[in-house]
């Protein structure tokens, strides 16, 4: 039994994780649908359960109605399951996909080898999982600890609560979904660093990957062995998050609805939270309805990229954003080869960052259309909304709790899609190759 | 000089600087001015950059600000811009020395995107002959119109429609009206005349070559025109049923009129967006999906070597094939029994994500340096950037620094983002490694 299912899930690792999604999905919905689930009596409105459970299993943190409030401690606890499961599994998901599709590990050859041979104890794969896993819930209590440590010195007098507002946003934070117990996300936290410090170190080294995690545990002291994916991963995104930080203080500063009442210390922490959050977080410090239109376009820049592979972060990915920038420098100084850090990057790579990165500006431009026919809100912010979606990122700019359901729909499809469709996407890719014994005629139409 | 003209790319660029400089100075003239003395230098430069890179965005009103001089000179900059300054330039050449040199075909090659060196000599006369030939029929239909139903007198007439024609066929969208094309909205005479003309001059002198020449035998054309044209067709009736559909009952624009009108005014709303930039409705007032659909009709553009802007069709449908064969699992990029080479795609790619960042940048410096809402100062940089020159109305109220970004966004667009870049030259004279790099394969997605 277990052979056959082990063999369809490698004759096609695409429909699996997106049949593994839809079932965590599907039974989050059940759970969230039943009458305990609810804070008040009787149970929620079916779409407002799947609209959570989407949003709880992609780690986006879009919500629809107040977390805090509305869900009584099982449904919270619901959610938070939702969440780990979510994060737990696009990791390694997407771990063994990057080996798979990099030939590093040989799965396939190496499963197939062990199938014929009637040794079916999938070692190395437990082993790998075994390491994700563990390396994952150690980034989680790290970030828990802290956080209980700072609730219950300085907000709440009962270990209990302490321990539960810890727990559920160090779960939330490490697993970079924006769920938040308070219904204004963090904005009452806005100048503490206890609070926000944590939860952006969950959120930095989450989103950077388990594999340039990996890599960079055993090679950190010797940067120039590096990989070409850790160099872009981690460059990339120190490079991103300080010119977020940059671009947000300076559009911020004198913003009288966030940052203007401000000390300098709590804007500094503020910026902090406000260039680490978009990079697929969730949470806000300030209220992102009225940040200025400025802060607005560069958050949808980074919300698109995103943050590492294989990692809790959402959007495109850095690496994909970066190998397009090299390919353009590369036809604008008329060279061959598109070459990073001396090492050459191949065609097959470059074609399949075109087609992730198209079909994600595809996605949200197709969602913020319709979005736009469904609601009466201004083109930026369901922009923002359709963006932070399908980067399941989960900022909202006040969009999603006043959306009608078919409206609630689309969302739910972008997030579906910004979570596992890169992933799918990627594997498929290399699992479809196909073979043509003759090729066509070259012809080059003019271009630009 | 030797050193600042060593690339073609670069002698492109500088001949289209040279033009927008002299075309200042002509505007700057007392004379070009209504108003006693010179106009302000910003919108001398602005008017010249717009008029050569065939955009249409203007900073002051053209009818009332500039004399029938300034108007005139406004009219030669369209034409000269609209027909590639390099094609004239070289036309000049060969007239006066009768032979061309390898330099200057080169440099030809690059303003008339031709892929052949032998062709291009032939080339460029047909290429002003075909221009005069379409300026000149579209010049008479609308004289007709005008001297009958607008009753204006043979002069007027005939200066109007001389406007309007090169004005068209050249995809500028500068208008004699101050209203642009608003008075004949329900006009379909005039309408589908001006949108015939702006989608022949946007669809580029490659395919109407061949359309000339093969228009019997559709299936021995090349990619280029089969893609130019099945995207043209299917971008017009998109852009038509989008605009009828969701304008058919907003008030601002054609909600009041009757279904003839609405009709003649969609026509309008999907070809004009792809590159000319006249407006028959008020592009500050439509429903801001509409908005978003112009937006992506704008950046996508017209065909290849033409007088449109956007990132031109084959652009976009490279990109789109490149992204089906690879969700298909196809080794190569195929389409008509043919197959793209790796380099277009490469080349199409960094058209497109230059154009992005581009009208992202303009669009952030935009609203930085005024209070622009972001879906107004998009609107405005992309169609900057496109040298289409539809306006929701906010380039006359814009700074200087914000002119300066629309006229940097205009050039690039015009003159090309790669032949702009490799002007610049990150890196001087082409690079051939004698060795390959070893090959490594980051995680993508």
């Amino acid at each position: 039994m277990s052979t056959y299912r082990q063999r369809r899930i490698l004759s096609n690792p695409a429909r699996f994780v997106v049949m593994a999604y839809m079932s965590v999905i599907a039974v989050g919905t059940v759970l969230l649908w039943l009458p305990i689930s609810t804070a008040a009596d009787g149970n929620a409105p079916f779409m407002t359960a799947l609209f959570t459970s989407v949003s709880g299993t992609c780690i986006t943190g879009l919500t629809v109605v107040d977390t805090g409030s509305y869900w009584s401690p099982f449904g919270q606890v619901v959610i938070l399951a939702l969440v780990q499961v979510g994060g737990l599994g696009i990791v390694t998901l997407g771990t063994f996909a990057a080996m798979f599709v990099r030939g590093r590990l040989g799965m396939r050859d190496r499963m197939a080898a062990q199938r014929d041979a009637r040794a079916l104890s999938l070692g190395d794969i437990r082993q790998l999982l075994g390491r994700i896993v563990r390396f994952y819930l150690l980034l989680e209590l790290v970030v828990v600890v802290l956080l209980v440590a700072r609730f219950r010195i300085a907000y709440y007098d009962q270990w209990g609560e302490a321990l539960w507002y810890g727990v559920f946003h160090g779960v939330a934070g490490a697993n970079s979904s924006g769920f938040s117990l308070y219904e204004d996300s963090v904005m009452r936290f806005v100048g503490d660093l206890g609070i926000i410090g944590p939860l952006c170190l969950g959120i930095f080294v989450g989103g950077l990957g388990y594999p340039v995690l990996f890599e960079l545990k055993r090679k950190w002291r010797r940067p120039r062995a590096w990989s070409v994916h850790t160099r872009m991963t981690f460059w990339g995104s120190l490079v991103m998050l300080f010119g977020l930080l940059a671009a947000f203080l300076a559009f911020e500063w004198r913003n009288p609805s966030t940052l203007g009442p401000l000390s300098v210390h709590d804007k500094m922490v503020a910026g902090l939270a406000g260039s680490v959050f978009p990079r697929t977080a969730g949470f806000n410090s300030v209220d992102t309805a009225f940040i200025t239109d400025e802060t607005l376009l560069s958050y949808l820049v980074v919300m698109f990229i995103g943050g590492g592979s294989a990692g809790t972060a959402g959007g495109i990915k850095l690496t994909t954003f970066l190998i397009l920038g090299y390919v353009m420098l590369a036809v604008m100084r008329g060279e061959q080869d598109v070459t990073v850090a001396h090492r050459r990057i191949g065609q097959d790579v470059q074609r399949q960052a075109i087609t992730i990165a198209l079909g994600g500006v595809g996605c949200v431009v197709a969602g913020t259309i319709a979005l736009t026919l469904l609601t009466e809100q201004t083109l930026q912010h369901v922009l923002f909304e359709a963006m932070s979606a399908f980067g399941t990122v989960g900022l909202s700019a006040g969009v999603t709790s006043g959306l009608t359901e078919p409206g609630q729909v689309v969302l739910m499809i972008l997030m579906f899609v910004g979570r596992v469709g890169t992933i799918t996407v990627i594997t498929s890719l290399a699992m479809n190759r196909r073979h043509r014994r003759y090729r066509l005629a070259e012809e080059r139409p003019i271009v630009g | 000089m030797r050193r600042l003209l060593a690339t073609p790319a670069r002698f492109v660029v500088l001949a289209y600087a040279i033009a927008v400089a002299v075309g200042t100075l002509l505007l700057e003239l007392p004379i070009a001015t209504r108003a006693p003395g010179t106009g302000p230098f910003v919108d001398a430069l602005f008017t010249s950059v717009s008029a050569v890179c065939i955009t249409g965005l203007t900073s002051v009103d053209t009818a009332t600000h500039w004399t029938a001089f300034g108007q005139t000179v406004i009219l030669a900059l369209i034409q000269v811009g609209g027909l590639g300054i390099v094609t004239l330039a070289t036309l000049l050449t060969l007239t006066v020395r009768g032979r061309l040199g390898v330099r200057s075909v080169k440099v030809a090659q690059v303003d008339t995107h031709s892929e052949g060196f032998g062709e291009v000599r032939h080339l460029l006369g047909r290429i002003v002959a075909l221009f005069l030939i379409v300026e000149a029929i579209v010049m008479a239909s609308l004289f007709v119109r005008f001297r009958m139903t607008y009753d204006d007198t043979i002069g007027d007439a005939s200066w109007h429609a001389f406007f309007h024609s090169v004005s068209a066929v050249n995809n500028a969208g500068f208008s004699t009206n101050s209203d642009n094309l608003v008075p004949y909205a329900s006009d379909l005479w005039m309408i589908s005349t001006l949108s015939l003309a702006a989608i022949v001059g946007g669809i580029g002198y490659p395919v109407i070559f061949e359309l000339h020449r093969r228009w019997r035998r559709p299936s021995t054309w090349t990619l280029h025109t089969r893609l130019t044209l099945v995207g043209s067709g299917v971008l017009l009736a998109a852009g038509f049923v989008m605009f009828l559909t969701l304008e058919w009952s907003n008030a601002g624009t054609i909600g009041a009129a009757g279904w003839q009108d609405k009709v003649v005014a969609a026509i309008g709303g999907t070809a004009f967006p792809r590159t000319s930039g006249f407006n028959a409705v008020d592009y500050a007032a439509v429903r801001p999906e509409t908005l978003v659909g112009t937006q992506a009709l704008m950046f996508i553009g017209g065909g290849s070597a033409g007088t449109a802007g956007g990132i031109k069709i084959t652009t976009f449908l490279v990109l789109a094939l490149a992204m089906w064969a690879e969700v298909r699992g196809e080794p190569d990029v195929a389409v008509g029994h043919r197959s793209l080479a790796s380099s277009t795609i490469r080349q199409a790619l960094t058209v497109a994500l230059a154009g992005v960042a581009l009208v992202m940048g303009g669009t952030l410096t935009l609203m930085l340096s005024s209070d622009l809402s972001l879906n107004l100062a998009l609107f405005e940089s992309t169609s900057a950037f496109a040298t289409v020159g539809l306006s929701a109305g906010v380039t006359p109220t814009l700074d200087v620094t914000g002119k300066i970004v629309l006229m940097v966004l205009m050039f690039v667009g015009r003159v090309g983002p790669i032949t702009f870049a490799s002007s610049m030259a990150l890196r001087a004279g082409h690079r051939h490694r004698r060795y390959q790099l070893p090959h490594e394969r980051p995680i993508i997605g």
